[in-house]
């Protein structure tokens, strides 16, 4: 099979469908990670030291517990949490059992994003709400909330990219998807239009995600 | 309206307020004066509770505000308006957003929202740009509209602090004088915190110059004006002046319009005395032009112009070496 042949048929037969596996991945470890990262960043910034009510013993544990998922690397976190996942999936490899690591590791990620842009709100605008009368709920979701919405739309376009990355690294250790293929079919079986191919695709989703993050950005600045 | 009494604050071991008595009736505009970092904007937080005091009293219409529970705060908050020197606007959000927002925070419905903001927009004059985001404002409408959404809760009282730093001196007058309609039109008390002379001249009718975290002067703002404290020349700066070393060196403030126009020229023809005129500045206040005029003349002859300065109700100041 020539060169040129070879790319339609391994893009039909490897390429393609590892899309699709990558993209599930990717979609469900944002979700996640962004639902819980989300309501994290929201205790951490009402709790926290410079908060709206700091509460010590409370954001002490709760920032340990984000730093601690945050020191692993994601290679490992998958691996050492792997009784977990079984308990959880029921498996250890697979589309499912990659997303539960991967999402924990997304939250702890996209908690600490979020809570850094929620302390850039103007002390003095919090201020001002509190001489209004709000509570700390009203300012977090009435105020902060509505000033930091660009910001969260970059967090969310850098998590992403970030965990597309990282789903290739799960697809060492039977994730699946384009890592996978990129490993097994492409570097381990000497098949360089494989590797690259997977490469190429990557290069290509990264870049849509970003160039949509940052249209989106604008649009909502 | 306002008692405070030796009202002391400090974080940690350094004290930021010290002792501090002021007495501030139902319907003034009054100045907070004094240069950064001398507590005035802390002491100004102490009146609406967003910084606590360790000791003494501040009282807001018999309430003292340190005792207060959160809860109580907060509905003691709705009766104090607070604008800053950043505006402290939603950006994101609409003029109207901007406007409505603390009766969402009060749960105001809809149609008591519309009609407020409505008649908001036209008392502070902008109310072709009630869909306008709040960031496309300039500085001048910006304050505007962090005004009416104090408004919104009818405040008795309202804080500024350092209101129109930010601004350019056209954007300034115009912001100054919707305070003054708002203090005249709507009774709403005024305290205003700032660093700059020429806001409290011509806003306030009362001010307080704070230094090193206590009251230094206190009194109207003709008469401190006037009477020319060492807190007032310590704010003000050196003036650049060189006096003569022959003879006294007198100064007299006075009102342009209350007193006799040609006062210095009267007391040299009834004394019969002569002296030359170093220095003469005027300025505007709310209640009139004040001026002030250096003058030198014989030693022999001060004694009796101080007295005739004296009986005209006038003080008269010995100006000794640099000033």
């Amino acid at each position: 099979m020539s060169f040129w042949a070879s790319i339609p048929y391994y893009w039909n037969k490897l390429i393609f469908p590892s899309v699709f596996v990558t993209l599930q991945i990717v979609f469900f470890t944002i979700l996640i990670g962004f639902a819980f990262g989300f309501l994290l960043a929201v205790l951490l910034t009402m709790y926290g030291p410079t908060g709206l009510n700091y509460k010590k013993h409370f954001y002490t544990v709760l920032s340990l517990i984000v730093n601690t998922v945050r020191s692993f690397p994601i290679l490992i976190l998958i691996v050492s949490i792997a009784p977990l996942t079984r308990l959880i999936i029921g498996t250890t490899i697979g589309t499912k059992a990659v997303i539960l690591p991967l999402s924990i590791a997304t939250t702890a990620f996209i908690a600490r994003l979020l809570e850094s842009s929620f302390l850039q709100v103007d002390r003095q605008l919090i201020e001002a709400a509190r001489s209004l009368g709000a509570t700390d709920l009203q300012i977090m979701f009435r105020v902060i909330l509505k000033e930091s919405v660009p910001s969260i739309v970059t967090t969310i376009t850098m998590a992403t990219v970030t965990y597309i990355a990282s789903t290739t690294i799960a697809g060492a250790v039977g994730g699946g998807g384009l890592g996978a293929i990129a490993l097994t079919y492409g570097y381990q079986s000497f098949n360089n239009t494989v590797l690259y191919m997977s490469v190429f695709i990557l290069l290509l989703l990264v870049n849509i995600v970003q160039y949509f993050g940052e249209w989106l950005y604008k649009k909502l600045l | 309206m306002i008692h405070i009494k030796n009202l002391s604050k400090n974080y940690n071991r350094l004290s930021v307020l010290r002792d501090i008595s002021l007495h501030i009736e139902k319907g003034a505009i009054f100045g907070l004066v004094g240069r950064s970092g001398v507590g005035k904007s802390t002491l100004l937080r102490c009146i609406n509770g967003l910084e606590q005091y360790n000791s003494g009293s501040l009282k807001v219409d018999g309430v003292e505000v340190g005792t207060l529970e959160p809860k109580a705060l907060r509905f003691f908050r709705r009766d104090v308006g607070m604008i800053f020197q950043n505006f402290s606007l939603v950006s994101r959000a609409t003029v109207y957003e901007n406007i409505a927002l603390p009766m969402r925070f009060w749960h105001a419905d809809k149609k008591e929202i519309e009609q407020k903001v409505g008649e908001l927009l036209k008392i502070v004059g902008i109310p072709e740009k009630r869909n306008s985001l709040a960031r496309e404002l300039s500085g001048g409408q910006k304050q505007r509209v962090a005004i009416a959404r104090t408004l919104t809760m009818s405040p008795k009282l309202l804080l500024c602090d350092e209101a129109t730093s930010a601004l350019d001196p056209k954007s300034t007058q115009s912001v100054l004088s919707l305070l003054q309609q708002i203090n005249r039109e709507l009774g709403i008390t005024i305290i205003a915190v700032t660093h700059e002379m020429d806001v409290v001249r011509s806003l306030c009718k009362e001010m307080a110059i704070l230094d090193d975290g206590s009251v230094q002067a206190v009194g109207t703002v003709d008469e401190i004006f006037m009477e020319r404290p060492p807190a007032l020349r310590n704010l003000l700066g050196q003036e650049q002046i060189v006096l003569p070393t022959e003879g006294s060196n007198l100064e007299i403030s006075y009102h342009m319009e209350r007193q006799e126009a040609y006062l210095l020229s009267r007391m040299a023809r009834e004394l019969q005395v002569e002296f030359r005129i170093i220095k003469e500045s005027q300025m505007k206040t709310v209640s009139g032009l004040i001026s002030t005029v250096s003058f030198n003349l014989a030693k022999s002859d001060a004694a009796r112009v101080e007295a005739y300065f004296s009986q005209h109700g006038i003080s008269c100041r010995i100006l000794k070496g640099e000033e």
